[in-house]
């Protein structure tokens, strides 16, 4: 019977071959067209997050001075605006108020040069591993002589400091670029800040309440010829790192709605707590490290909200679109020494969840990208798309996620 | 070749093939060319399409995948299975009535679950051993020992009883 069977498959399929050369085709341009806005969609945002950064650099060459409202005449030994820009982003990691400074102990520019640095924090909670905030100075016209530090700080001199009662418990990344002023502003707003605050150790902060503040060293003239180095603070504007949770189920990460957590636009700086879906390249046993390309997936209605803001258009296919906001770009993240390995296979009739090992045997197993393999036959899961479960800045536990 | 060649080539070189090949999963011609035209778009919009060597075998696995994807199966086949007539309520028309017509290969696929009908597919068209079909639809051999077993269960009081060499296969699925 199964060679008449198969003798009736292959007459059905060359029936459907006649009945579809009969036929216009493949709609290719749509294909093509259809094909374009999904590649386009991924490449959004890395074109945005490449357009801010080289709107941080036109203001790299910025002198401090320039920033305040009132400049005070430059030394000639100080920052002039050079105009020269490159093409890196301007980033940096400030330490000015070196970890463990208590903020009492800093030398602080005397109160009768009425020169104020203000900061506001667009939302007090770490959303995407950042801070967006805004910052500028304010001098009054009495203002004595200071004058910018050479070489000092991340564009216009400044630097950012994360306490917690009072003491410097991190540093940041951050990016600024200049802002204009707006309606309702409390205080000149001169630049826009992005703001990546990690621990002291260069780990994520682990989740609590903390205080960030901006500082910009300055040199104060404290006699004719004399100058005093001084640091301008801002007031502390508190924030939250929220918690992550416990660790979800593994088969509990693909939701009808929702998406999974965004990394931090920098993608050298660590990943706070959260569930991230991620395309794994290299997994390092000895280092104990993976190397992973963070990307985004929005399901459900997050799935077409994302897309009405970001890609208008974008057909939604199988439920969910993804985004890769830093453009494929390998972050290299830290794995728990006892991290689990799970794999979750799918479909109505078939869906198991099993362990397939740990570190040691993740290592060894081939990655291939774009298919999973489930079978009982295998022992470790293949595929390159994994959830890795950041909990205290390191992966818990990676679960293999087949995506059609 | 950039990636809109590679699509336009493999559309017209290889279209009807595909689409063909969808039609035994969905059992419909226009599912199949939409089905065809989903996985070719899911396809290119992954990360390194140029580094997939042979492309129509990446293609045919989309499909499958795609066809396997819960909504799209109940919007395939299940659009069209009361045009199919259910035997077995109906009493059977037993083994005599046995027709490996193209008309009656349609129908009784059409009997079929998704997975039963992917392993169906993949065993007989495609001549897939177990091992293989497993892989290719990420389950174990054990299950497709099963679906293969039960679609057998299925189809025959249409098709008639299978040959003997088939018969290891379904003893493999009741051990």
């Amino acid at each position: 019977m199964s060679e008449q069977f198969e003798a009736g498959l292959r007459d059905l399929y060359t029936a459907a071959e006649m009945a579809h050369d009969a036929r216009p085709g493949l709609a290719i341009d749509l294909m093509v067209a259809r094909t374009r806005r999904h590649r386009r969609a991924r490449t959004a945002a890395v074109t945005l997050a490449t357009a801010a950064a080289v709107v941080g650099v036109a203001v790299a060459g910025t002198a401090v001075v320039n920033n305040l409202d009132t400049p005070p005449a430059p030394p000639a030994d100080g920052p002039t605006a050079t105009g020269s820009a490159t093409h890196e982003p301007v980033t940096g990691t400030e330490t000015e108020l070196a970890c463990g400074t208590w903020l009492g102990n800093v030398v602080g520019v005397p109160e009768d040069r009425a020169i104020t640095l203000n900061m506001a924090l667009g939302t007090t909670e770490l959303t995407a591993g950042e801070l967006t905030g805004w910052l500028g100075t304010s001098v009054e016209e009495s203002t004595a002589m200071t004058r910018a530090v050479p070489g000092a700080g991340i564009p216009a001199g400044y630097g950012f400091a994360v306490l917690q009662d009072g003491v410097v418990v991190g540093t940041t990344r951050a990016t600024l670029h200049e802002a204009s002023p707006e309606a309702g502003d409390p205080f000149p707003r001169t630049h826009d800040a992005r703001i990546t605050p990690v621990a002291c150790d260069g780990a994520a902060l682990a989740p609590a309440a903390y205080d960030l503040v901006a500082f910009l060293p300055l040199d104060v003239e404290t006699a004719p010829d004399e100058w005093t180095r001084a640091l301008l603070v801002s007031d502390p504007v508190a924030f939250t790192v929220p918690d992550a949770g416990p660790l979800p189920d593994p088969q509990d990460h693909y939701t009808p709605d929702g998406a999974s957590s965004i990394p931090p636009s920098d993608a050298s700086a660590p990943l706070p707590d959260g569930n991230y879906l991620a395309h794994v390249s290299d997994i390092d046993a000895a280092a104990g490290t993976v190397s992973a390309d963070v990307v985004v997936l929005y399901f459900g209605s997050a799935a077409e909200e994302w897309v009405s803001a970001n890609a208008p258009g974008t057909e939604i296919l199988d439920d969910y679109v993804s985004d890769d906001p830093d453009g494929q770009t390998d972050r290299v993240i830290p794995l728990a020494t006892d991290m689990p390995v799970w794999e979750v296979c799918w479909g109505p009739n078939e869906e198991k969840v099993r362990r397939t090992g740990g570190v040691a045997e993740w290592a060894t197993a081939p990655i291939e990208d774009g298919e999973s393999l489930c079978s009982d036959t295998s022992t470790i899961p293949v595929g390159g798309l994994y959830w890795l479960d950041v909990r205290g800045g390191v992966v818990a536990q990676a679960v293999a996620q087949f995506v059609p | 070749m950039s990636w809109e060649q590679e699509l336009t080539a493999l559309a017209r070189d290889r279209g009807s093939a595909l689409v063909a090949y969808a039609y035994l999963l969905t059992g419909e011609q226009a599912a199949a060319q939409d089905l065809v035209q989903d996985a070719m778009v899911a396809t290119f919009s992954r990360r390194h399409p140029s580094h997939v060597e042979h492309l129509e075998a990446y293609v045919r696995r989309a499909i499958l995948n795609a066809f396997l994807n819960t909504r799209r199966r109940r919007d395939r086949w299940d659009g069209i299975a009361w045009l199919v007539a259910d035997d077995e309520l109906a009493g059977g028309s037993g083994p005599d009535a046995v027709a490996t017509a193209r008309a009656d290969v349609h129908a009784a696929l059409a009997r079929l679950t998704a997975r039963e009908r992917a392993c169906v597919v993949l065993r007989h068209f495609e001549d897939l051993p177990v091992r293989d079909i497993a892989d290719r639809l990420n389950v174990s051999e054990g299950a497709v020992k099963r679906y293969l077993s039960d679609a057998r269960r299925r189809l025959a009081p249409m098709l008639g009883a299978w040959d003997d060499a088939d018969v290891d296969l379904v003893e493999g699925a009741q051990r």
